[in-house]
């Protein structure tokens, strides 16, 4: 496996445990997602790649905001210390799926407004627009889990 | 323009507001920059969104060191889903031989019944009728024709050529709508009964040839049928009495003569002899029937042409 490979099939991972705090169902879909992001029909690069089949096996899923529990298998994911899930539980729950996953392309997994912009088939503005947006939002959010 | 002072450009709160996040990506340029800053000194509001900001980046930071544990990595990646690995198990390429062989023969098989239910037969077999070169074998000689021909080679005519006219004449002769040929032969039947005529056969048979007669349609003479035996021969007209004779010794003959499209050649006859096998019937003398048309095709005729074809 070469290594843009395997990393585009971790940021594929980490994008479906962020999406759906549950391993079980995030495997299942970075395995689907994996099949289109070895598709060798584009000219794509692989960070875009992942932005269209990650969006795409997103928005197969029927439940997306019905989030109860996070459910994660000790050892699979290492989480950073001192993480507070709180907030991205709440924030999970309350934002709209565009900016919930332009928070998790662009700030989490690393890759480019211009990239995610490709990826999704929209300008590099709307991105910009919708991660402007969640971003406030979460930062709400994180700082009335601090004052709380 | 460079060096030149670039103009104030004073921008609102929600200007401002959409503007900040760019600012802190620091994608503005130095005049919006300037802007922004001069608005989060003049309104608090906004410098409250900004804290929310790099609160948010903060957070979005820490959470970005979560990484995956290299051993699931490795399998996710050899790993295929189930959707895959069922498509993978059916390509065409998987697939056993026999498996292959069985669908394509219904696949074939499918397209023929297919063909046979929906093709329009009809109008092949108008094209086929038409287009056929040899249109009169089945449909009958003209009778010209079969004068010239062997005579008693009914059945296989000599191969003549018809012209472009005698074509004509033909396909318009086989139109049920069109009225038939008028027959100018004779046919004569003779049937009689004799006991025990499977002894009797060859006897009538060399008398036949003695007589000069020549065997005519498809069987050899005496041909052996259920009820008795068959003879089916063309002999000189003037021999037909001395044949009368000879078989009106074994027992009593009827004679009957009808009209048929089939025209001997002049001084020959044809004549379908049945003996059957039974008691000897008491009649005097032979019986001539005058001739009448008779509407329907002989069967004897048509058993000789299944007999042929078995």
């Amino acid at each position: 496996m070469a290594a843009e490979e395997k990393q585009a099939i971790e940021k594929l991972a980490l994008f479906f445990y962020f999406c759906f705090m549950d391993e079980g169902r995030a495997q299942a879909a970075t395995l689907k997602a994996i099949q289109g992001l070895r598709d060798k029909n584009t000219n794509e690069s692989w960070n875009s790649r992942l932005v269209r089949t990650s969006r795409k096996v997103l928005g197969k899923q029927k439940d997306f905001g019905s989030v109860s529990h996070i459910g994660f298998v000790q050892g699979n994911i290492e989480f950073p210390e001192g993480a507070n899930w709180g907030p991205w539980f709440e924030f999970r729950k309350q934002s709209e799926m565009d900016s919930f996953t332009s928070i998790i392309w662009v700030k989490i997994l690393g890759i480019s407004t211009a990239e995610v912009a490709q990826g999704l088939d929209v300008t590099e503005g709307t991105v910009r627009y919708r991660l402007s947006h969640a971003l406030r939002e979460m930062g709400r959010i994180t700082q009335n889990a601090v004052e709380a | 323009m460079e060096g030149m002072p670039t103009k104030q450009r004073p921008i609102s709160l929600f200007m401002a507001q959409e503007l900040l996040h760019d600012y802190i990506s620091g994608r503005l340029d130095q005049s919006r920059r300037n802007a922004v800053e001069k608005s989060l000194k003049e309104h608090p509001q906004l410098q409250k969104d900004l804290e929310l900001f790099k609160a948010a980046d903060e957070y979005c930071e820490q959470l970005s060191k979560t990484k995956v544990n290299q051993e699931l990595l490795v399998q996710l990646g050899q790993k295929e889903s189930l959707a895959a690995r069922v498509g993978h198990k059916l390509t065409w390429k998987r697939w056993p031989d026999a498996m292959k062989w069985t669908t394509e023969a219904l696949v074939l098989s499918t397209m023929v019944i297919m063909f046979t239910l929906v093709a329009p037969w009809e109008d092949i077999q108008s094209w086929v009728k038409w287009g056929t070169s040899e249109p009169a074998i089945m449909i009958g000689e003209p009778p010209q024709t079969v004068a010239e021909a062997e005579p008693v080679q009914e059945a296989q005519p000599e191969p003549v050529k018809p012209t472009v006219a005698e074509k004509k004449v033909v396909v318009v002769a086989a139109k049920p709508t069109v009225a038939p040929a008028k027959p100018q032969g004779v046919l004569f039947r003779m049937n009689m009964k004799v006991s025990n005529i499977e002894s009797k056969a060859d006897q009538v048979t060399d008398k036949i040839l003695s007589l000069g007669g020549k065997k005519a349609g498809r069987v050899r003479l005496g041909w052996r049928k259920e009820t008795g035996n068959y003879y089916h021969f063309s002999i000189p007209e003037n021999k037909k009495a001395e044949l009368t004779k000879t078989l009106g010794e074994l027992g009593p003959v009827r004679i009957y003569s009808h009209p048929h499209e089939r025209v001997m050649p002049e001084g020959d006859i044809r004549i379908i002899l049945f003996i059957e096998d039974g008691p000897v019937e008491e009649i005097e003398g032979p019986v001539e029937a005058p001739a009448e048309p008779i509407p329907e095709v002989p069967t004897d005729e048509q058993a000789e042409t299944e007999q042929e074809e078995a």
